[in-house]
């Protein structure tokens, strides 16, 4: 672990301690968040995350992310029984959900290696959600964002995306018991 | 798991579209298997470099993307064709089969970079055919 990689960007408030200082006061306040689980963002792989959050139709990608993961994942349209078989980016069901999930995701990305959701994944949880679903529509998002920018989706920026829908998986997860 | 007439369409398509670009397909889709799961380079401690400008690299993932053409050529026979696949990588080689299912969603995402397009419809089938190789090639293990 690199220390400067642990400590999220709202951290930086350390930036007049010494190195030593910052080091202790990441350890503080990161081992109240770090579990064998989390994954972690470098400072680079945030920065991607936040520009590339910011140029897309956020509206429109999530949509269709939507409509891929009940596609190809069917099983994911479990708890969808009110949208009564309309599982387009179109379809107004998906398009509310989709409203949902970009709020969230809003949400998320501001909030990297630090993301809360303690409430929103006991809601999930409460609904009946399987925790794999988040994975399954953090893949379709890969799928639309390789689409989206093809050769420009390179390996590293593919690997920061990965890494961070994980990380949203991960928080979603959280409440579960 | 079953392929419809429909999946097997959609698979026989694929495999036109990227059975002369084995060599390109096949390098970027093991870069970003590195890249993103780098535990899986455990498995390949000679390479010299583990980006797709690697020879090594290259050779391999044209090897993997070779095989899966040649997987689609035998819709109706997957098991008996990837039998010895399987005992190679069950016996042999002894890579840990999650790892084929993490590289089969690398493969997917691959496909959508460098194919004109990825239909739900595509997407799925391609899906189904990588779910049915990986679990081809762990059925030798134990």
């Amino acid at each position: 672990w690199v220390w400067s990689e642990i400590c999220s960007a709202a951290d930086y408030k350390n930036a007049d301690k010494t190195p030593d200082q910052h080091q202790l006061s990441c350890a503080r306040s990161s081992s109240e968040r770090l579990t064998d689980k989390m994954v972690v963002l470098t400072k680079e792989e945030l920065s991607y995350i936040v520009e590339i959050w910011s140029q897309v139709d956020k509206k429109l990608i999530t949509a269709r992310a939507l409509e891929r993961v009940f596609a190809v994942y069917p099983w994911t349209t479990r708890l969808f029984s009110k949208l009564n078989g309309k599982f387009k980016a179109t379809d107004i069901g998906v398009q509310e959900h989709a409203a949902k999930v970009v709020s969230a995701l809003d949400i998320a990305v501001k909030n990297i290696n630090n993301i809360n959701f303690k409430q929103l994944s006991s809601d999930h949880q409460n609904i009946g959600v399987d925790t794999q679903n988040f994975k399954a529509l953090g893949q379709t998002f890969l799928v639309e964002l390789a689409l989206q920018y093809k050769l420009k989706f390179t390996p590293k920026k593919h690997a920061a995306a990965h890494k961070f829908f994980k990380q949203v998986a991960e928080a979603l997860s959280s409440s579960y018991h | 798991m079953v392929l419809s007439e429909a999946n097997k369409q959609e698979i026989h398509h694929v495999a036109d579209l990227i059975k002369s670009k084995t060599a390109v397909l096949g390098a970027d889709a093991l870069a970003r298997l590195f890249e993103i799961h780098p535990q899986t380079k455990t498995y390949f401690p000679a390479f010299t470099g583990y980006d797709a400008t690697n020879a090594q690299v290259i050779a391999h993932g044209t090897k993997v993307f070779d095989a899966v053409v040649n997987a689609a050529g035998h819709l109706d026979d997957l098991p008996h064709h990837l039998e010895k696949l399987a005992k190679k990588h069950g016996t042999e080689l002894l890579v840990d089969p999650h790892n084929f299912v993490l590289f089969s969603d690398i493969i997917v995402t691959t496909l959508a970079i460098h194919l004109p397009t990825l239909t739900p419809a595509t997407h799925t089938a391609v899906d189904k055919f990588l779910e049915e190789i990986a679990h081809q090639l762990s059925s030798k293990y134990r």
